[in-house]
């Protein structure tokens, strides 16, 4: 039986359960709103060596309670969707023991809190990048100017800025002259990050339990894929087929993050290369939106992700 | 030359003259950067070309730029959150820029912190639950027991976990059989020490299974410097139970910082012989 949680009304967790009851996959549902009120967790660990036996305990509701041992993977989507959450002691308490089955728990976890973490730095992630043996643009962070001109005038055209952080930002195209008369005299730069703009196609990969990897090429003139309606172009998705090499590489980086499910996008390099350091990683996301890639580019997503936590127990 | 950066040693006034002196005997620079002053007026700077990482500080207020090769050592006892920021946003961009340079400054870091790291990253009770026995069957050091929910009425003592208790109101209990006396271990590179917390604190030789599993520990926590408590089995209990037990663990040299203060001389030549080998060796910390 697979667990989700999360809010009952938050998409994406209202495609998986819909995609669950479709193709007849038990589950069973904790709405984020009611851990702490409703519904309780009690959990238990027992010294010893790794195996299934360490965690022991039961997803708790008011007349009767599930047992962890008839749970085969855990999906999350706790935190998202907005949710304005009630703050009393035992709904935090419960949301914290949540997060800790996430970590704890043996069996296939969609993802791990501290997995999910890598998102909140890009900085972080570009390290595990290219341990995995794909490239990154050439990148400036920081909160200063003193090193800003030497890199832009560094670089092939103006650079891209973006967030540091996951925060959801807008990403553009800027030249030196642009930011620097932006710049307010006697105030500090905020933090940013600068980088390289990279010709080649958007690829949006996801992978699955680091293995099943499904892949979308995004045709578009915007600069970011996820944003075209801002700056007033349309955007299409097409499945594709990863060169092996490039999926591998794309399987190593998830499983390195610790994630069971990863939304991965690339550069794709004009002409096409089976390199993977030819191909550029933009960054990973922890807690992927796949709903949109299944929809437009027909990719099982959620066929893929079920099957992957219905597993039987490691 | 490698340059030794130190941020945010102000708690540990005894540990900073110690490590000062082992900077000055080396003829290693030292920078020293205080808590206040890291990500307000010394901010952090990474930068990438062609798959490599630079990274450094820039004093916003004196303009020197410091640059960290993979020769200097970095360690950043203590970090206070980012300065106010108008909007969550600015407040997760300064987050995000620290957490970044702490991951990939190419610095030798003292217990490297980061989004990556697990000790920065998991609660500590999980580092313990997760990462011990550190060498399955041949491990002396276990966890305690621990339960997630209302305390357990079972006849055992449970007691709350405390950061949990503070932080997230998680209702996190453990338990241990019988405790005997409380003992200190630490882990610092390849060396630990033992000292047992009673009775003056006497310094013991670690048994080998407990040193290896102290050692294999700090590896899987990716640590370069830890505290643990613990407690032995009592003679008495039953012969199964663990022989040793970690209760807590920390990054925080707090313990020998007091008997630093003592003027305990094998807490001062554990530390300097750690500092030796960090400030005149080329190897990473870890």
């Amino acid at each position: 039986m697979i667990l989700v949680m999360g809010p009952v009304d938050e998409l994406l967790t209202a495609f998986f359960l819909s995609h669950l009851t479709a193709t007849g996959r038990e589950y069973l549902f904790v709405d984020e709103r009611h851990l702490g009120a409703e519904v309780r967790l009690e959990l238990d660990w027992h010294p010893g060596p790794p195996g299934p036996g360490r965690l022991t305990g039961s997803v708790c509701f008011p007349t009767w309670r599930v047992g962890l041992e008839s749970l085969s993977g855990i999906y999350s989507r706790l935190g998202t969707g907005g949710l304005e959450l009630s703050q009393t002691p035992e709904a935090r308490a419960e949301r914290a023991h949540a997060a800790a089955l996430l970590d704890l728990f043996p069996g296939p976890v969609a993802n791990r809190m501290t997995a999910m973490m890598s998102n909140g730095s890009k900085p972080c992630q570009y390290a595990a990048i290219l341990a995995a043996g794909l490239r990154v643009p050439d990148t400036l962070a920081g909160a200063d100017w003193t090193r800003w001109e030497a890199f832009a005038r560094g670089l092939d055209g103006d650079p891209i800025i973006k967030s540091v952080s996951d925060e959801r930002s807008l990403v553009k195209q800027v030249s030196w002259q642009e930011t620097r008369a932006a710049a307010r005299p006697g105030h500090p730069l905020p933090p940013h990050q600068f980088q390289q703009r990279i010709p080649g196609a958007n690829v949006r990969v996801h992978v699955v339990g680091a293995s099943e990897v499904l892949a979308c090429r995004a045709e578009t003139q915007a600069l970011d894929y996820r944003h075209p309606d801002a700056t007033g172009h349309t955007v299409s998705l097409h499945a594709v087929t990863l060169p092996q090499p490039v999926a591998d590489a794309c399987r190593r980086l998830s499983r390195a993050l610790g994630l069971d499910l990863s939304g991965i996008d690339l550069i794709e390099p004009p002409g096409g290369s089976s390199d993977p350091g030819d191909w550029v990683c933009l960054e990973v996301n922890t807690s992927p939106g796949f709903m949109w890639f299944e929809q437009h580019a027909g990719l099982p997503i959620a066929g893929a992700l079920a099957a992957f936590l219905h597993a039987p127990l490691r | 030359m490698p340059r030794f950066v130190l941020i945010g040693a102000e708690p540990f006034p005894f540990l900073r003259e110690l490590l000062r002196a082992e900077a000055r005997r080396a003829s290693v620079p030292l920078t020293e950067v205080s808590a206040a002053a890291w990500g307000t007026t010394t901010t952090p700077w990474l930068e990438l070309r062609a798959g490599r990482f630079r990274g450094g500080l820039l004093d916003t207020e004196g303009a020197s730029d410091t640059e960290l090769t993979g020769e200097d050592v970095l360690w950043c006892l203590t970090e206070r959150p980012p300065p106010p920021a108008p909007s969550e946003y600015m407040r997760a961009e300064h987050e995000a820029l620290r957490d970044g340079f702490h991951t990939c400054c190419p610095a030798r870091s003292i217990n490297r912190r980061g989004l990556l790291a697990p000790l920065w990253t998991l609660a500590l009770w999980r580092l313990l639950a997760q990462r011990l026995p550190a060498r399955r069957e041949a491990s002396v050091l276990f966890p305690p027991c621990f339960h997630l929910g209302p305390r357990p009425e079972d006849g055992r003592r449970w007691k709350p976990w405390p950061r949990e208790a503070e932080v997230s109101r998680a209702q996190v209990w453990w338990t241990v059989p019988t405790p005997g006396p409380l003992h200190l271990a630490l882990v610092a590179g390849q060396r630990v020490t033992l000292w047992r917390l009673e009775d003056d604190k006497p310094r013991l030789a670690p048994p080998a299974d407990l040193e290896a599993d102290l050692l294999q520990l700090a590896r899987a926590c990716d640590a370069d410097f830890l505290e643990v408590l613990l407690v032995p089995r009592e003679p008495s209990d039953d012969a199964a139970a663990a022989p040793w037990t970690a209760l807590q663990l920390s990054t925080l040299p707090e313990e020998l910082e007091s008997m630093l203060a003592d003027e305990r001389p094998e807490a001062r030549e554990h530390l300097a012989s750690f500092a030796r080998e960090l400030l005149t060796g080329q190897e990473d910390a870890r």
